[in-house]
């Protein structure tokens, strides 16, 4: 509300310079007297009424304003109240100066408390001289209570807003902060919200950090979406869910965005302590599992290599007795050669299949994957130098150690050296190569005891020769029990059986495939020893 | 004469052993087909050598081995073992069973007389 114009002037005033007539004036003047809504009062410089609006003689309980004319605020405030008022307007006499927007509480007689703004201003005669003052009063306390509720629900919000333990911040369009709670000031490590606000992410933390947030900060605001829960690290070995969504100013632009941002390391870590846990127990379960199922194997085994080779050891005997005796036939010697020979071959299979339950113990410990490799090259030396196979050695440099059985993975080795050997009776190359990944990420491919944790180490080793390949459509079975690809009598079909089982023992994973350039690769992934 | 003693619950394998080794070479073998009788066969035959069974029934090989071994008179008689239930990691040349030399079954002539030769006892 602007001061009231000075009575002295109101007649040379911009109202006159409009061309409206006194006439007009009186019937304005009488309009907001009869009218308004607002308390209005014209006094003379002792503080007497000397004029009241119908709003203010019903405010006074009177029936016609006239009868306030020459009476004081004293006749109808308490005697406190009063004062104040006199005390304003003996002011404004004194110096002219307007009093504006004054608020003031007011105790109404019903008990009621109302809450009024008030402006007075002096009255100026055509001299000059202050004559008496007039003032306008508004009831504002539908405003005030607004004006209470809403500071007390901003305290409230900024009460929460600094004591919740997550983070809550707030950006502009430019990305510079422009709202942090306690929890997030702490976080990044500031004192007062003075030392973050205007601030950027490039500010506070490392660039290509700040470059992620950025990049989804923009997201949320360009296309007005939120990013719920999107889990980041800001620091190493820190984690952090996150939730962004875009500010919207009265008319639906998006001025900025609200984050709410949660550490979640402790969560995280325990999750995956968890995770491990389970992990090396469903390992173990398969183990036991497994152990328990060789056991079983191991006593069937040893039963029937106790019942199939005695009778062999009978016929054995029985051969050499009559190879030494006269035979009038020419052709029993052959006849005796044949059967000596199944007996050999029924004797093998017997003795494989001993091999294969003898798997069952794993004595394990901590072992260098390229020494067993050579150890298991020297054992086939002679099979491949009878064959002209050439070993192409691609050893790596340095392997992490893994904790395996040596012994079994040796066996497991020379199985599948052999089997490349056999694959090329008429020469060529035996390639072994080893070499470390770390896992990167989900999906990698360890068996079911090891989830492929990022950060974990594998160590691979493959066996390639250049023999024939194994036919597509008996890929999925060269690991079953007496499956072989070889004629009659030149192999057992548990070589590859008992590599298989070896690998499962120790929670690692064998794979077979063709290569493009011929012959066969066999791909053995086993866990690195966890340094940790 | 060498004096062999074959201990073995399979009496064709036993039969034909004796038939082979008798007509082989200078050997005169006696025959037991129950592990429980191997002592008392051993004390009354005094072999040069025995060839022992080990998976058989009321006394195994082993058991029978332990006896001769603990008895003073019989505690120098060398003692092969003659086994079905060995895996090929276990048929290494000079490989033992309990700290005896042993044979796999099916076993061939040349590697029984090269067995019987380096372990049995001189005259």
């Amino acid at each position: 509300m602007s001061p009231p114009t000075p009575a002295g002037a109101s007649s040379s005033g911009p109202c006159r310079a409009e061309g409206i007539q006194p006439e007009s004036e009186r019937l304005f003047l009488h309009a907001i007297l009869e009218s308004s809504p607002d308390l209005i009062y014209f006094k003379d410089s002792q503080s007497r009424f000397l004029r009241i609006n119908r709003a203010m003689a019903a405010h006074f309980g009177l029936k016609e304003p006239v009868e306030a004319v020459g009476k004081t605020d004293f006749d109808f405030y308490a005697c406190e109240k009063a004062e104040i008022m006199r005390q304003d307007e003996i002011r404004i006499v004194k110096s002219g100066t307007p009093m504006v927007d004054k608020i003031e509480r007011e105790e109404r007689a019903d008990g009621k408390t109302v809450w009024v703004i008030t402006s007075k201003a002096p009255i100026f005669d055509q001299e000059g001289r202050i004559v008496g003052t007039f003032g306008i009063s508004r009831d504002v306390t539908v405003l005030k209570e607004m004006e209470d509720a809403l500071g007390r629900e901003r305290n409230l919000l900024r009460h929460v807003i600094d004591n919740v333990p997550d983070y809550i911040f707030a950006k502009d369009t430019k990305g510079r902060y422009i709202l942090n709670n306690q929890a997030h000031i702490q976080f990044l490590k500031k004192k007062t919200p003075d030392e973050v606000f205007g601030k950027t992410t490039f500010d506070l933390f490392p660039l290509s950090v700040a470059q992620r947030f950025h990049t989804d900060d923009l997201a949320v605001m360009e296309n007005g979406q939120p990013i719920l829960n999107r889990i980041e690290s800001p620091a190493p070995q820190r984690w952090l869910s996150t939730t962004k969504v875009p500010l919207f100013d009265p008319s639906g632009k998006v001025e900025g965005l609200v984050a709410i941002s949660r550490d979640i390391t402790e969560q995280k870590s325990s999750r995956e302590a968890l995770e491990t846990t389970v992990e090396e127990l469903r390992s173990l379960q398969l183990q036991l599992v497994e152990a328990e199922k060789m056991k079983m194997v191991g006593r069937l085994a040893a039963g029937v290599a106790h019942e199939v080779k005695n009778p062999l050891a009978i016929i054995g005997m029985g051969l050499e007795y009559l190879k030494n005796q006269p035979f009038e036939d020419s052709n029993i010697p052959q006849v005796l050669e044949e059967i000596a020979s199944a007996v050999q071959r029924a004797d093998s299979v017997v003795r494989e299949l001993l091999d294969f339950s003898a798997a069952q113990k794993m004595n394990l410990a901590p072992a260098d994957v390229n020494r067993i490799v050579r150890n298991a090259l020297v054992l086939v030396r002679s099979e491949l130098a009878g064959r002209k196979i050439v070993v192409v050695n691609e050893l790596a440099s340095e392997l992490p150690s893994v904790r395996l059985d040596a012994m079994k993975i040796e066996q497991a080795l020379v199985n599948l050296f052999s089997n490349a050997a056999q694959a090329m009776e008429e020469g060529g190359e035996l390639t072994v190569r080893t070499s470390v990944r770390q896992v990167t990420g989900i999906g990698e491919n360890v068996s079911q005891s090891d989830a492929g944790r990022p950060g974990a180490l594998l160590v691979i080793v493959q066996v390639m020769d250049t023999g024939p390949g194994v036919p597509e459509a008996m890929l999925g079975k060269v690991f079953d029990p007496f499956f072989t690809t070889k004629p009659t009598g030149k192999g057992t079909g548990l070589g590859l059986t008992v590599t298989k089982t070896i690998i499962d023992l120790h929670g690692g994973t064998i794979e077979i495939g063709n290569r493009p350039e011929g012959g066969t690769c066999v791909t053995l992934v086993l866990k690195a020893d966890n340094p940790s | 004469m060498k004096k062999i003693l074959i201990v073995d619950d399979e009496a064709g394998f036993t039969r034909l052993m004796k038939l082979t080794l008798e007509k082989t070479g200078p050997y005169e073998v006696t025959e037991e087909n129950d592990g429980a009788r191997a002592w008392e066969t051993a004390h009354r035959v005094k072999p040069d050598l025995i060839l022992m069974d080990i998976v058989m029934p009321r006394v195994d090989g082993g058991d029978a081995a332990a006896r001769i071994r603990k008895d003073p008179a019989l505690c120098r008689i060398p003692i092969v073992f003659l086994t079905a239930i060995v895996s090929k990691k276990e048929t290494v040349p000079g490989g033992l069973i309990g700290g005896f030399p042993f044979l796999s079954k099916p076993v061939s002539l040349d590697a029984l007389i090269a067995c019987i030769n380096e372990n049995i006892s001189p005259s």
